[in-house]
């Protein structure tokens, strides 16, 4: 245990918006990892972490007590928790460690759903606050401290071209990139300009388990995900369809309607008809809500 | 705390509403039963052997076996109708000393609370309990089951002790207890008795606790804290790597990536 050392929580550094993709000599970017933001607390002894709403999450995510191992000196790292579905980071897959309260079911679900930790800040290290040194002398020290590849610990890679970035981002469907300047200092609970955030509005393939209707014509689709087994619902979607179009889906899903909620968890609302999980929808949205459901989401297609 | 129940504390002429509470839990671990090829929770299922079919709860009686293999059947309605005087009443009989009531009788404890309008009489009660050092023996109905009790003072709460009626606790006849044929010097008998004083203290019973128990707690946790250990499955965590690599690949970074200079030693940083 270190005297002096700052005891969570501590309200990490936010980015604000920015619309579009730029390039510049002062910053760098960094790929916008789609997870839990989390704070990982280190004293010497014990390793707690902490989330973006100061909650604490030690217990969900028990294989970054391996921090203990890998470290020497108390340090306060910063970083985003991501789980992989299909290749991709997926918030509602990381949410499922997210929520859980019981130790064992978060250590059941170690294995089951493995997450990873990918490390952009250092706070805190030996036995001084880090905060007001640079960014550039921040990395330095988060590299050395983390130097070789211990998963799930990733330390985040730092790209000259934002705008290069940005569009392989696009390609490989992820959330965004972040544009950090260069020797700027790190401020907690600040949403500073000194870090932006450009996102990509990420396609997302749902299927789609019900529909409310505008007299006999669908005009809203109920969409869900697969978590395993279960489909998980995400929201419902409204825009991106013209009338003719809604009109030939209502004839299509009316063929598969079903009694019961094909969702796990169905939303608790009147006049949604169900159906079988069997259509997909590909659906445009700009960021997950608390809740796990799609924030303005748009179908682009029907699958 | 839930109640268990609301009925009435009879003394005499009056009648006190109170609720009546578990005072006391047991902390045991507990376990499941697993099958070992697959981990799954064991299910339980109620079978006749003879029908050799599943019975559903609709189907199963209560039968009294009062010789081996015959049975009396007793019905809902056979149990409805044994008269009880009281089915959710503390009757108080009689007061006696707490003293003359050997321990060995009480079973299970309950704290009673004052219900609607109870509160006068049963402080009235407490502080003449109180005053005369006296509890209250009663006879009581908890479900189905008419009990003995003890009602006594605990600090600002009345206690309830359900106790064994006298036909329940065995007779220590049977057992080889020392006779007066023994003799026991003097001395030896100085040293036990100083050996108690010296032992003697207040009782405490938060000096005490379950060790047993926290020994197995600290296995479990040592168990689950073991599976964290033992995880870190290659594949997805490639799976980052790759997704990493796929941006490095098209993308420039800032810098070559640094010369893990410390990973040939000890692959800890510092």
């Amino acid at each position: 245990m270190s005297p002096g050392f700052p005891s969570p929580p501590i309200p990490p550094m936010e980015p604000v918006k920015c619309e579009k993709a730029f390039d510049s000599e002062d910053h760098i970017f960094q790929v916008k990892w789609d997870g839990v933001r989390v704070l990982a607390f280190f004293n010497g002894a014990e390793v707690t972490l902490q989330n973006r709403r100061l909650h604490d999450r030690t217990r969900q995510y028990p294989e970054l007590q391996s921090l203990r191992q890998l470290v020497k000196h108390p340090v306060i790292i910063d970083g985003e928790i991501i789980a992989l579905k299909d290749g991709n980071p997926s918030f509602p897959t990381v949410m499922r460690r997210d929520g859980v309260r019981s130790a064992n079911t978060a250590a059941s679900l170690v294995k089951t759903v493995p997450i990873s930790y990918m490390v952009f800040d250092i706070l805190y290290y030996r036995n001084n606050l880090t905060t007001d040194l640079p960014w550039y002398k921040r990395h330095e020290i988060l590299q050395d401290v983390l130097s070789a590849m211990h998963p799930p610990f990733h330390v985040v890679d730092n790209f000259t071209g934002g705008l290069e970035l940005f569009a392989q981002v696009q390609r490989m469907k992820l959330e965004g990139i972040v544009a950090k300047v260069k020797d700027s200092r790190y401020i907690p609970g600040g949403k500073s300009s000194l870090w932006k955030k450009i996102k990509n509005r990420p396609l997302l393939t749902c299927h789609i388990g019900g529909f409310t209707r505008r007299g006999t014509t669908a005009n809203s689709l109920l969409m869900g995900i697969f978590e395993q087994d279960r489909l998980l619902y995400i929201g419902r979607a409204g825009s991106g369809l013209r009338e003719e179009q809604w009109e030939s889906l209502t004839r299509v899903l009316s063929g598969v309607k079903t009694s019961s909620p094909p969702f796990e968890n169905p939303p608790q609302q009147t006049g949604i008809t169900w159906v079988k999980p069997v259509y997909q929808a590909a659906v445009e949205y700009t960021e997950w809500t608390e809740k796990t459901h799609l924030r303005s989401p748009v179908i682009k297609q029907i699958l | 705390m839930r109640s268990l129940w609301k009925g009435f504390l009879g003394f005499g002429l009056v009648s006190i509403p109170v609720k009546l509470y578990v005072a006391t839990e047991k902390k045991d671990v507990k376990f499941r039963y697993l099958h070992q090829a697959c981990m799954t929770p064991v299910q339980y299922q109620k079978r006749c052997p003879t029908c050799n079919k599943e019975l559903d709860n609709s189907e199963i009686v209560y039968g009294y076996e009062y010789q081996k293999g015959r049975f009396v059947v007793l019905s809902e309605e056979d149990f409805a109708r044994i008269p009880l005087p009281s089915t959710r009443s503390v009757e108080i009989l009689n007061f006696v000393d707490l003293n003359q009531v050997d321990p060995l009788y009480f079973d299970k404890s309950y704290y009673l609370e004052p219900g609607d309008g109870g509160s006068k009489p049963y402080l009235l009660l407490l502080q003449a309990m109180e005053a005369t050092g006296k509890i209250a023996i009663a006879r009581v109905v908890i479900r189905t089951k008419e009990s003995l009790a003890a009602v006594r003072v605990k600090d600002r709460v009345l206690v309830m002790e359900t106790m064994f009626f006298p036909d329940e606790v065995r007779s220590y006849a049977g057992l080889e207890l020392p006779g007066d044929n023994i003799q026991i010097h003097e001395n030896e008998s100085k040293m036990a008795i100083s050996l108690i004083e010296n032992l003697t203290t207040d009782f405490d019973p938060d000096q005490y606790q379950n060790r047993y128990r926290q020994a197995l707690r600290e296995m479990i946790e040592a168990k689950i804290a073991g599976q964290e250990v033992e995880v870190s499955p290659e594949a997805p965590a490639a799976n980052v790597v790759d997704l990493m690599e796929a941006l490095k690949q098209s993308v420039k970074m800032t810098e070559k990536p640094r010369k893990r200079k410390r990973t040939a030693k000890t692959g800890v940083g510092t």
